[in-house]
């Protein structure tokens, strides 16, 4: 167990031993990773942002609440009540049935239509703000309210929040893509390194396999190598998208005084960042893994 | 210990290496192996090492038969051999002691005692003033000297050595001998491939004579 703890800190000094022989090389490769990951996950940041700031600038949804034609008054005040205390209503504001009617004739130009009409058409009504603004929520309230006595209707107006939702879900798959495109690369860019390696470092595969070196042994320092590099490369690419917030918040200071409003783009979160570092020094593994599967079988000893 | 048994090595292309070889080395015998250039003394060497399969017959090591063995025992088969080689496969990017050490790097030696083997290995081949070294720097002595200590520094029960003194003059030779005798005297079944009569000689050790892949008698 000791010895075999050893083997693997000898591996992961080895390695490290051997991208500092060759910083050039190294800083090349892990630049390459870094940029190809930095694309995808800046995507993935500029993304969270802007959901972040769509929720708060966009304006509230709103529900209208429409009452049966012959409520009462004092029902009407009843559910006014109610609705105030309900913890999911932020703000209730009734709209009476004259009001409406009002509105209707002076917003749209049919005064002509309206004052031929017999009697009042419209219903007493509320506009309700609430307090939360998923559309599960909103829709959950939607289904309370209009189960309420002498309720007769309640809109939603609630598309542009799943407009939003659709747009950003899209966006998400957009970023899925183009991750799953720069992971191939990734993989590619660490396959070719280590067929390399594994080329000048024949002879000794070669001389270990004669004097009774296992496959896992002899793959061992490759994988340690694709995975340290591609750790490196998540690293950059965190390193990447950090700079580059901190480049933009420079600029948006600046605009955000002219708008007197505070604005400011979060990095990654501490979940997403190591998510970020694990996928990376995996895909690296992998390349690795695959690299030395393909080419360690041809090295046979003579 | 090593037992062929009608043991053939045919080769792709029709080259038959060795015809029906029938001989059992016991375990603290000196063994040497005999003939011209092409005789199958190498082949006869790799077989007994499982680095290949014979054709036909079969090959015994440790009472494992080479030709049966699935490929991932294969290694831990070898670990119970020295290999010296004619070409001594020396790594020329790492230094004489990190030469040594790769064996046992391999059989995952803990790392003060492998050091110490290390020191003891060189030592005994009289190179311990010389771990530092890169193998460029040595001499073709002390090159196979070094080759030497690789191959028994994880104190294999078996040595089997394929040319040592190929490119070496009569001193020199001389000096591989005397080694070869106190790893034997310590109970180290020695093999060694050899052309030179001289050097087989002097160490009277018991003679396999092969002439055309077949056993001379």
């Amino acid at each position: 167990m000791k010895a075999w703890l050893w083997h693997h800190f000898d591996t992961f000094a080895a390695t490290c031993a051997r991208f500092a022989r060759a910083p050039v090389a190294t800083l090349f490769n892990v630049g390459v990773i870094g940029i190809a990951l930095a694309l995808p996950a800046g995507l993935y940041v500029s993304l969270v942002n802007l959901q972040v700031h769509a929720r708060t600038l966009a304006s509230d949804p709103q529900l209208s609440v429409f009452l049966a034609l012959d409520t009462g008054r004092a029902e009407v005040e009843k559910t006014e009540a109610r609705l105030k205390r309900h913890p999911g209503v932020r703000e209730a504001r009734y709209v009476s049935r004259e009001e409406a009617l009002k509105e209707l004739k002076a917003d749209t130009g049919l005064a002509d239509v309206v004052d031929s009409l017999a009697q009042n058409p419209l219903p007493d009504a509320f506009v309700v703000q609430p307090r939360e603004t998923a559309p599960q929520a909103l829709e959950k309230l939607r289904d309370e309210i209009s189960r309420w006595p002498r309720i007769a209707h309640v809109q939603l107006d609630a598309a542009w929040a799943r407009r939003l939702e659709a747009g950003l879900k899209l966006a998400h798959l957009a970023v899925g893509l183009l991750a799953a495109l720069f992971a191939f690369a990734l993989v590619a860019v660490t396959f070719n390194t280590i067929r390399l390696q594994i080329l000048t470092r024949r002879e000794e595969i070669e001389v270990a396999k004669l004097i009774g070196a296992t496959d896992p042994f002899i793959r061992r320092p490759f994988l340690y190598f694709g995975a340290l590099q591609g750790l490196a490369g998540g690293l950059a690419a965190w390193l990447i998208i950090w700079a580059g917030l901190w480049l933009l918040n420079g600029g948006l200071a600046e605009l955000a005084q002219l708008y007197a409003a505070r604005i400011e783009l979060r990095h990654l979160s501490a979940g997403d960042s190591a998510s970020l570092l694990a996928f990376s020094a995996w895909l690296g593994w992998l390349g690795a893994w695959l690299s030395v599967n393909q080419h360690l079988a041809q090295i046979a000893p003579r | 210990m090593i037992s062929f048994s009608h043991a053939s090595k045919r080769y792709p292309g029709g080259l038959e290496a060795l015809r029906n070889i029938t001989l059992a080395i016991e375990a603290g015998e000196m063994v040497f192996v005999t003939g011209h250039s092409g005789a199958g003394k190498s082949t006869l060497l790799k077989l007994a090492a499982a680095l290949e399969r014979p054709s036909t017959g079969s090959v015994i090591v440790n009472g494992q038969n080479v030709g049966t063995l699935r490929p991932g025992a294969i290694p831990f088969l070898r670990r119970n051999f020295g290999l010296i080689f004619q070409d001594q496969k020396l790594l020329f990017d790492r230094t004489a002691f990190d030469n040594v050490m790769l064996p046992l790097h391999i059989n995952g030696f803990e790392r003060r005692e492998a050091a110490r083997r290390v020191r003891a290995a060189l030592d005994k081949v009289g190179l311990l003033a010389k771990e530092k070294a890169y193998p460029v720097t040595l001499s073709g002595g002390e090159q196979q000297r070094l080759a030497i200590a690789r191959a028994i520094v994880h104190r294999p029960a078996i040595l089997l050595a394929d040319e040592p003194t190929g490119n070496l003059d009569a001193v020199h030779a001389a000096d591989i001998g005397e080694l070869f005798r106190s790893f034997n005297q310590v109970g180290v079944t020695v093999i060694v491939a050899t052309h030179d009569e001289a050097f087989a000689a002097r160490l009277k050790p018991r003679v396999i004579a092969l002439k055309a892949g077949a056993l001379a008698q």
